[in-house]
């Protein structure tokens, strides 16, 4: 499960930062609005930076209204493509995965008996 | 910054703990980092919030250690092999850059030290090479000096017997100047020899003092032209190359023929001084024995070399000086007394003097271009070891940089994802 997370949460944050540029905060409490994605805060940092490194994310100071400048981490070009290829992907694995867990479900125990006989 | 969370005790714990977890990390990566948590915990934490507040929003962010590990990873998909502590990572990077590293530079290092003691053992051949040359000139002013003393007694004239001593001082001040710094490294009987010869040297004065002694022949040969010549004989010993040996071999083999033609003259210019002009039956034998010594000496020396030399020895020592000189001592062998060869054959002292200082001259004319031959082994094997000093000098840096580049480049290319 872990794992699933980990692959998954980079592409999430990259659909965050589609609709608009967030600083961390933000971008952490959005993820951590959907149940289940984030196993700690502190995760997503290290995650922008490798995405920032990827040239998937960018990030600049912004002054904030009479508040002090916040980082803001905004979705590159290459971000978007990246996140359009993974959204097909997804569908085509999502669909793929569901089939083969439902079908298994099904008949996975006579098959593992035939196989032991 | 006053009166913000950031200056809550479990913030400052946290963040203190987070630097120790980011050590292995690099510098860039942890300051980016440590600014992102900082502005993170900023924003969630309102100043003054209490104790239970602040706990959960850093139980939240996960632990510094995880935190640090997550940093470190290679990348957000890799599998659970790459995802080490920061600190494991830096200790394997460092054990990739460094074992290659540390072998390139021990073999290299190896390999200089071994191209710097033939280098040093080169320097103390030609260093052998050029004492030789000085003890071969020593040898050949001691020789005009022992002759020009043996007819001292008889003589008036001592001009040209002052003139030999200067020759033999300035040979013997420059062999005691080469002399110096031989010792250890070299060959222990070459050290021996050379401390023989010094030591002779030392009493060159006295025999000098004894100069109109009868006896002063074998006296000047025993103390300082022997030893001398037991020096060049040995010199070759420990050189280690064939060739440069084979070449002090044979010069000294011809050192032995000059000093036994130079005895000769010694002795028969001595009786053709005295007056009357007599050789005693001692001498006579004592000629004979020279006579005898040179030919086994020169049968030596055709032995230790090449026709080239034997031809260049057999062409240069030659003329009608060399045959004249060969005439008259044939006649003394044979018995003729001295005084008949005077009166009969118009034989002076000063003709035989001439005669075979011709003949012993043409010797040495040989004999310096077996020193040329040798010095110039001596510093052909100088620059061969110097070239191979200073290439391996060159490859082995050459080697250790290549090895750490591409040990360095391996090792970031672990700890940074590849751009995609």
């Amino acid at each position: 499960m872990t794992e699933l997370r980990r692959g998954v949460l980079g592409p999430c944050v990259l659909a965050l930062l589609e609709v608009r540029p967030r600083f961390g905060l933000e971008l952490v409490r959005d993820l951590a609005a959907a149940d289940g994605l984030l196993t700690s805060d502190g995760t997503v940092y290290p995650l922008l930076n490798r995405l920032r490194d990827a040239g998937l994310v960018t990030s600049q100071w912004r002054d904030g209204d009479g508040e002090r400048a916040r980082r803001y981490y905004s979705i590159t070009d290459a971000g978007r493509e990246s996140l359009t290829a993974f959204r097909a992907d997804w569908a085509r694995f999502s669909a793929t995965v569901g089939g083969v867990l439902n079908h298994a479900a099904v008949d996975g125990g006579a098959g593992g008996k035939g196989r032991h006989q | 910054m006053s009166g913000t969370a950031l200056d809550h005790r479990l913030v400052r714990d946290y963040l203190r703990e987070l630097d120790k977890a980011m050590r292995g990390l690099p510098d860039t990566q942890a300051r980016e980092l440590k600014e992102q948590i900082t502005a993170h915990l900023d924003d969630a934490l309102q100043p003054g919030a209490g104790d239970h507040e602040v706990a959960a929003t850093l139980s939240r962010l996960g632990s510094p250690a995880d935190l640090a590990a997550e940093a470190g990873a290679a990348s957000g998909s890799s599998g659970p092999g790459l995802a080490l502590s920061g600190r494991r990572v830096g200790w394997r990077l460092a054990a990739i850059i460094a074992v290659p590293a540390v072998i390139a530079a021990v073999l290299g290092a190896l390999q200089i030290s071994g191209d710097v003691s033939s280098y040093a053992a080169s320097g103390r051949v030609q260093h052998l090479a050029r004492l030789d040359a000085a003890v071969v000139t020593l040898t050949q002013k001691l020789e005009d000096e022992r002759d020009l003393s043996a007819a001292y007694a008889a003589r008036e004239d001592n001009g040209p017997l002052t003139r030999a001593r200067a020759a033999t001082d300035a040979a013997a001040s420059a062999v005691r100047g080469d002399a110096a710094g031989v010792g250890a490294g070299y060959s222990p009987g070459t050290v021996q020899d050379l401390k023989a010869l010094l030591a002779g040297l030392t009493v060159l004065g006295d025999i000098r003092g004894t100069v109109s002694a009868p006896g002063v022949i074998p006296l000047y040969s025993l103390v300082v032209i022997g030893p001398a010549i037991t020096f060049s004989t040995a010199a070759g010993e420990g050189t280690g190359d064939p060739r440069l040996q084979a070449s002090v071999t044979t010069l000294a083999a011809l050192l032995k023929v000059e000093n036994e033609m130079s005895v000769q003259r010694a002795i028969l210019y001595a009786a053709l001084s005295a007056r009357p002009p007599v050789l005693a039956p001692a001498d006579l034998t004592s000629l004979l024995q020279a006579v005898q010594q040179q030919h086994a000496d020169l049968s030596d020396f055709n032995a230790s070399t090449d026709t080239t030399e034997q031809r260049l020895f057999s062409n240069t020592v030659s003329g009608v000086a060399v045959d004249r000189a060969l005439e008259a001592e044939a006649r003394a062998e044979a018995g003729i007394p001295v005084a008949r060869l005077t009166g009969r054959f118009g034989l002076d002292a000063a003709t035989w003097y001439s005669d075979m200082s011709r003949t012993i001259d043409d010797t040495r004319e040989v004999a310096n271009q077996l020193v040329g031959q040798v010095t110039t082994r001596a510093g052909a094997l100088r620059s061969d070891a110097t070239r191979r000093l200073v290439l391996t000098s060159i490859a082995t840096l050459g080697l250790l940089l290549l090895v750490l580049l591409i040990s360095a480049a391996v090792g970031r290319s672990l700890t940074r994802p590849p751009r995609r």
